[in-house]
């Protein structure tokens, strides 16, 4: 039962990134920016609002939430940059150190190994998440958001991370270099976002095309599959009622009963934190396969 | 301890292992030699399970390495030609994630994690930092890496490869000590005169075919054709070679100033009737040597039709 939980994948590298002054620079690095934008936001908008005379109480409430998206699509955008790049030279990184051969001669399973090398770049993630907690508390000071969302919003940052991580760690064990691994992983990722969405528009335009007297259409299931119309989702219900998921309002979207709130697991980003963690289990498995170095197999089936 | 039968490795239609077999007994350290590119890290690999052959038969112990490869994985200990290692670890972080790995309790492996570095004289430096240690430092800290679940088989590519002239010896001093402990070794190396102190049985291979394979007195028989004794007098030469040429065992001598070398073709319980024939007749040795480097002048002979190729 004490194996089970313990990885020791994970707890080496743990270790050895909390060691390395990469991390401390890297988290400076991201809270930094965080901040830079946050405060660049906060210096444009007061200078704004005095001029165009916007009520105090109202400016507060406008000023926070404005704040709070425009912190979370950057975080978003940071982690969807980040990760990959943690991920990429996972196992291609322990070929070129010329250490993979004496993990893999190890006891642990691949599937051990590739788990924790995915758990230590989502702990790294975690880091950074948490370290920039301070800058979205101060929106609280503004009103409007409620610390639950800024708890979801992070429950759905980690799940992103763990499926865009678990895509750098499936072509880390493809591709020898790590550089080739982190650029593909960029571009598979950019083209499932993409392409989740050209289909979804197709389907779209084929549904009008065949019942021209509908004006609105039901959310197609592929649009699930997208992260990014999960966090839409997310960020358009902690903005409140007037708030609508952007990407209903582009492709002119009817949510269903379930998906506008009275059921949690027929919400949008539910439906997508659910997908994403079936997506890492299959990429997982996929992973662990591909960097076994010995199929088992019956004799002479070789 | 080992045992293969019909290995075969294809990368494509370049063979790398071809129809291997061999048998390794229990506590016998067998010494893998060729030229470059013969096959012998591609076999160590397959033996490791980190690579699937082609064809054929591998059993550790008796569990075959295919069907069973984690079974195996707890039965040897690998060291490869080339490794690396973490950065930010501890020599003693170092020894302790291995262990971990190999499923060793907490207690047992701080245990083992100390006698091993006594073993490979490393003890007081389990707080210094892996990647500063020396390279030869870094070469015995992987064998006690290989070590630290205790296999009963340890597959060593070239584990001197690199080594100063003294980080070798001391290298060689450490196997000579777990072949006193009873472990089975199956080792290669390019110092071939150290294989041939170290070592039962060699095997040699070529094009991934094992040329030859036995105890080195019989290899150097078969594949140079005879077996060696230098022996250098202080003088009557001339006396002495018409001695040795009435010895029925003695095959062939050439002479070099004061050192004849004798070719026999006897035991070694045979082999003192020649020196005491010699003795008996009041003629001056000096010295006698079996056969100096008889795994280099064997590893020549063997690398020339390939070389030429």
């Amino acid at each position: 039962m004490d194996m089970k939980l313990n990885n020791p994948v994970l707890s080496l590298e743990l270790k050895t990134r909390m060691r390395s002054f990469k991390t401390v620079l890297g988290i400076i690095i991201y809270v930094g920016i965080l901040l830079f934008v946050g405060s660049m936001y906060y210096a444009i908008s007061t200078e704004t609002y005095v001029y165009t005379g916007v009520e105090a109480v109202n400016a507060n409430q406008l000023l926070g939430t404005t704040l709070y998206v425009i912190i979370a699509i950057l975080q978003f955008v940071l982690i969807m940059v980040i990760t990959p790049a943690q991920t990429a030279s996972c196992i291609n990184g322990e070929r070129e150190r010329q250490t993979l051969d004496l993990l893999l001669c190890t006891k642990m399973s691949t599937f051990d190994i590739i788990v924790g090398k995915l758990l230590s770049s989502l702990a790294y993630m975690l880091l950074l998440i948490i370290s920039s907690l301070p800058l979205f508390s101060l929106v609280f000071l503004f009103g409007g958001i409620t610390p639950w969302d800024v708890l979801s919003l992070f429950l759905f940052y980690i799940v992103t991370a763990m499926v865009v991580g678990s895509i750098g760690i499936f072509f880390s064990t493809i591709f020898k270099r790590a550089v080739v691994a982190t650029v593909v992983s960029y571009v598979t990722i950019f083209a499932w976002y993409v392409l989740t969405f050209l289909i979804a528009g197709y389907q779209i335009t084929m549904q009008h095309i065949e019942n021209l007297s509908v004006q609105q259409i039901e959310v197609p299931f592929i649009l699930y599959f997208n992260p990014l119309f999960g966090f839409g989702d997310i960020i358009s219900r902690h903005l409140g009622a007037g708030a609508q998921n952007v990407f209903i309002d582009i492709f002119s979207l009817r949510t269903s009963s379930s998906a506008s709130g009275t059921n949690i697991i027929g919400t949008p980003w539910i439906k997508n934190i659910i997908l994403m963690c079936i997506i890492t289990a299959v990429i997982l498995g996929l992973s662990s396969i591909r960097l076994r170095p010995v199929k088992v197999c019956k004799k002479g089936n070789r | 301890m080992l045992y293969i039968e019909d290995l075969v490795k294809r990368y494509g239609k370049f063979t790398a292992v071809d129809h291997l077999n061999l048998e390794i007994k229990k506590g016998e350290i067998f010494g893998f030699i060729g030229p470059n590119g013969a096959g012998k890290t591609t076999t160590m690999r397959i033996i490791a399970t980190l690579l699937q052959p082609t064809q054929g038969t591998v059993l550790v112990d008796g569990v075959d390495v295919i069907k069973s490869p984690v079974k195996v994985r707890g039965k040897i200990g690998y060291m490869p030609d080339f490794f690396g290692v973490y950065d930010n670890l501890k020599v003693g972080e170092y020894l302790d994630f291995y262990g971990d790995s190999y499923e060793i309790q907490k207690t047992e492996r701080e245990k083992m994690s100390k006698n091993l570095l006594e073993l490979v004289n490393l003890n007081g430096l389990e707080d210094k930092y892996v990647d500063t240690l020396s390279r030869g430092m870094k070469q015995r800290l992987c064998l006690a890496r290989s070590l630290i679940h205790n296999p009963d088989l340890l597959v060593l590519d070239e584990p001197a490869s690199g080594m100063d002239p003294r980080a070798r010896l001391e290298m060689m001093g450490i196997l000579k000590e777990l072949k006193k402990l009873g472990k089975t070794i199956i080792i290669s190396s390019h110092i071939l005169h150290e294989l041939t102190e170290l070592c039962d049985v060699v095997g040699v291979i070529e094009n991934g075919k094992l040329v030859a394979h036995g105890n080195v007195d019989d290899i150097m028989a078969r594949v140079m054709g005879r077996k060696v004794i230098t022996i250098k007098l202080l003088n009557s030469i001339d006396r002495a070679i018409k001695i040795l040429k009435q010895q029925p065992a003695v095959k062939g001598i050439v002479e070099e100033g004061n050192t004849v070398e004798v070719s026999y073709d006897c035991e070694d319980e045979e082999l003192w009737i020649i020196i005491k024939s010699l003795v008996d007749e009041s003629i001056p040795v000096v010295s006698f040597t079996k056969g100096e480097n008889n795994l280099e002048k064997v590893f020549m002979e063997v690398t020339y039709g390939y070389e030429a190729k």
